[in-house]
């Protein structure tokens, strides 16, 4: 089996890293900005696996982006648990609209 | 109380010290009259009558103990005590004390007597006069004060304590001259009455440098002691500039030529004051003051004093002889008769002018009084008449012209008219006679000891004789005589002839009317040489070392008969002429040299012309060098205010503005660091991208 290039992998997760950050940088929703947030995620999960081709023998790419699996699912658990409570407090989602520590 | 404390504090230097009783009345004296003004200034429209009885029963007291001290000094030794009123340090460093007291002696206690006596009978004939003024508290506070401090120029013992008393008596004469201060005419005269008093007491001034430049002292009699201890050659100068400033002091004080032209305006005063203060006793303060320093005088001061006392005595009666006013006939006759007191000082013989000054006070007061209560007659009856208010006639009451054949209406008046008119041109039996005999007598001897010119003198003392029996008779012949000229029927003259004026105002002039009968002054009408009071005033006077005739030779007879002689003279040239004298007065303005005579020589116009115009003309000038420093001034502080707005204008932009950039700076900072901040988390994500991004940049370019 031909090894995909390295360089797609990069510029595909490059393409994921961008697309979450604009996601982030402007998406409203609270929960739509934790979904950007899982996509940068990825493109550094797909980094680590790209670059785990020249370590053949341990997989420690493979297995370093698992555990970030596991440590993403727990943030996004909490994530969801203070915007569940940011909402019930400020009645909206929407983190324009939270700017009490505007100086 | 002060007063009293110190005087009993006191210590005996000349004479015999005063006894407690005596240091009691000579306060009471000073005190009472003081405290009648007090309480009558300040209270006297809340008392009943609006306090005259107060006024007049302390001055009847003082009268008691003016009448007490008379009866303890009068030919016995004089009293003196005196204390030490300040400490005078020196150049050299000694310390100089002054002293100041009171000197009770013979000529001091008739005095006293004298002021207290008219005071009360002028106080209780204003008591008719003055009824229903406006003032009428006021008028008898003024008074009270008045006599106080005349009585304190008697006292005094020294020249300064003197001269502060007699600018009192001149601030109190100013007040009463201009009583009726509504009157333009009363306003201004009392201004001019205290202006021509300055002139003289400048020379009162200088005098007392001079004093006190000589003789370490004010006390007079001290300084008598020490005058035959002095090496006066080498003060002559110093001495005549003391005998020439008391002249001019005199000559303000006692109306002399040329400062007598305050006198006749002095009569705008109510007439009771022209009797006390204008006729009795301020006027003859100065020729009090020129006999009590006789001694000091040097033989041209005395030559001077007599020119000008004897010149003044025969232009007021010429200026007498001519007036239509009856007040201004009294006011130049007191000018006449002051004049020849100076004369009396002036040829040596003192005494004889205090004598002659005793006597006047009487009659002069007496006619005064009258003149009074002839206006008051005319004035009630044309008010009677024309039922116009009070004090607004339409015909002027003083005029003579107005007058005529009173001795109908007012007999008793007339009497004692008569009577004081007699005493005034120096009839024999009459107290004038005595005095002016001697004065005359005085006269003629120094004529006889000196040149021959100075025969000119007595020579005009007589013919003020006959001037002034000419103005006398006039007066009487134009008020008294006759037929009244206000057409008003008899019984509009108010008074019956059985009741022609209140006692009040009869009782004081008929008093004064007996004591200008000789009895009173001598034994013998016809020579004051038996006398009781010369001798024992000539005896209070100390004899002056540098006057070369003071040898007092015998009585001279023809004397006695040529002044007669003149007042027969006079008498008859102006009954003669009476026809010519009612008709010219009354119908035609006086012209050409009777002009001239009423109107003083117009020394008034003189005086505005020679002094008062370039004066003002000056006033003027320093005004106008006034305005144009003013502009220069105002042109300066222009100058500087627009200086000040410009440099304002550089604080407030530069300044200022440099202080508020740097502010301004800050707060922009501040601004932008705050933008920062803003709350939104997505921006502060933005921010670290772009941080990362520079950091990136940084790293690798």
């Amino acid at each position: 089996m031909m090894a995909i290039p390295l360089l797609h992998l990069l510029v595909l997760g490059a393409i994921l890293f961008c697309l979450g950050l604009a996601i982030v940088l402007t998406k409203r929703h609270a929960i739509a900005i934790l979904m950007g947030i899982e996509l940068l995620f990825n493109a550094a999960n797909l980094n680590l696996v790209a670059f785990a081709q020249y370590d053949p023998d341990r997989l420690q790419g493979q297995v370093y982006s698992l555990f970030v699996m596991l440590i993403a699912a727990c943030e996004t658990a909490v994530a969801l648990a203070i915007v569940l409570q940011v909402f019930k407090y400020f009645k909206t989602a929407h983190l324009q609209d939270i700017d009490q520590l505007n100086g | 109380m002060a007063e009293l404390q110190t005087l009993l504090l006191v210590a005996p230097v000349l004479g015999q010290s005063l006894s407690l009783l005596e240091r009691v009345t000579v306060a009471g004296l000073l005190l009472m009259p003081l405290l009648s003004f007090l309480s009558l200034f300040l209270f006297g429209r809340k008392l009943p009558r609006h306090g005259d009885w107060l006024a007049i029963g302390f001055m009847g007291l003082s009268l008691t103990g003016a009448l007490f001290l008379f009866s303890q000094v009068w030919g016995q030794t004089p009293l003196h005590s005196e204390f030490t009123w300040f400490l005078l340090p020196q150049p050299n460093g000694e310390v100089v004390s002054m002293q100041a007291g009171v000197y009770l002696d013979n000529l001091t206690a008739v005095m006293l007597v004298l002021v207290t006596f008219i005071s009360l009978l002028v106080m209780v004939f204003s008591v008719g006069y003055m009824k229903g003024d406006a003032l009428y508290a006021r008028y008898y506070a003024y008074l009270s004060l008045f006599t106080a401090c005349m009585l304190g120029l008697l006292l005094a013992d020294n020249l300064l304590v003197l001269f502060i008393c007699w600018e009192l008596v001149g601030f109190l004469s100013y007040l009463l001259i201009g009583f009726w201060y509504q009157r333009q005419a009363a306003a201004k005269a009392s201004t001019k009455a205290f202006l021509v008093n300055r002139i003289g007491d400048v020379g009162f001034l200088w005098a007392l440098f001079a004093f006190f430049a000589v003789f370490k002292t004010f006390n007079i009699n001290s300084a008598q002691a020490l005058l035959a201890t002095l090496p006066l050659q080498a003060e002559q100068g110093v001495m005549l500039l003391l005998g020439f400033g008391l002249l001019a002091g005199a000559m303000g004080k006692s109306a002399q030529f040329p400062l007598q032209v305050w006198l006749p305006d002095a009569m705008q005063g109510p007439t009771p004051v022209s009797a006390l203060i204008h006729a009795a006793t301020m006027v003859a303060a100065g020729v009090y003051l020129l006999a009590r320093c006789f001694p000091f005088f040097l033989p041209e001061v005395l030559l001077t004093m007599a020119i000008i006392g004897v010149f003044t005595a025969f232009i007021g009666a010429l200026a007498a002889s001519q007036q239509q006013d009856i007040k201004k006939v009294l006011a130049f006759s007191t000018i006449s008769q002051l004049g020849y007191m100076v004369m009396g000082v002036g040829v040596g013989a003192p005494e004889a002018s205090l004598f002659h000054l005793i006597t006047h006070a009487f009659f002069k007061a007496s006619l005064f009084l009258i003149s009074g209560i002839v206006i008051h007659a005319i004035q009630h009856a044309w008010h009677h008449h024309s039922n116009k208010i009070l004090f607004e006639a339409p015909i002027d009451v003083q005029d003579m012209r107005n007058m005529g054949g009173l001795r109908m209406m007012l007999p008793l008046t007339f009497v004692c008219y008569g009577i004081s008119a007699g005493a005034l041109v120096g009839l024999p039996f009459f107290s004038g006679f005595l005095s002016k005999e001697a004065l005359l007598l005085a006269s003629v001897q120094w004529a006889q000891a000196g040149a021959g010119w100075q025969w000119l003198l007595p020579g005009f003392g007589f013919a003020t004789v006959l001037l002034t029996a000419y103005y006398m008779a006039r007066q009487l012949l134009l008020v008294f005589f006759g037929r009244p000229r206000l057409k008003l029927p008899l019984k509009s003259y108010k008074y019956s002839p059985r009741q022609e004026v209140s006692w009040t105002m009869l009782a004081p002039v008929m008093l004064l009317t007996v004591l200008s009968l000789w009895v009173f002054f001598s034994w013998s009408p016809l020579s004051s040489e038996q006398s009781w009071l010369v001798p024992q005033i000539a005896s209070a006077l100390a004899a002056n070392s540098f006057f070369p005739a003071n040898g007092h030779q015998a009585h001279i007879s023809w004397i006695l008969y040529l002044s007669l002689a003149m007042v027969v003279l006079g008498g008859a040239l102006a009954f003669f002429t009476r026809q010519a004298v009612r008709a010219k007065q009354f119908t035609k303005p006086v012209m050409g040299w009777r002009y001239w005579l009423k109107n003083q020589f117009f020394l008034n116009e003189a005086y505005a012309f020679v002094v008062v115009r370039p004066t003002l003309a000056l006033g003027r000038l320093t005004e106008k060098t006034d305005h144009i420093l003013n502009y220069g001034l105002h042109a300066f502080s222009k100058g500087f205010v627009a200086i000040s707005k410009l440099i304002a204008w550089g604080d407030r932009w530069v300044v200022d503005g440099a202080v508020q950039v740097v502010g301004w700076s800050s707060r922009q900072v501040g601004h932008l660091g705050r933008s920062l901040q803003n709350g939104n988390i997505q921006s502060y994500y933005l921010f670290s991208l772009l941080g990362l991004v520079a950091l990136l940049f940084w790293l690798f370019y």
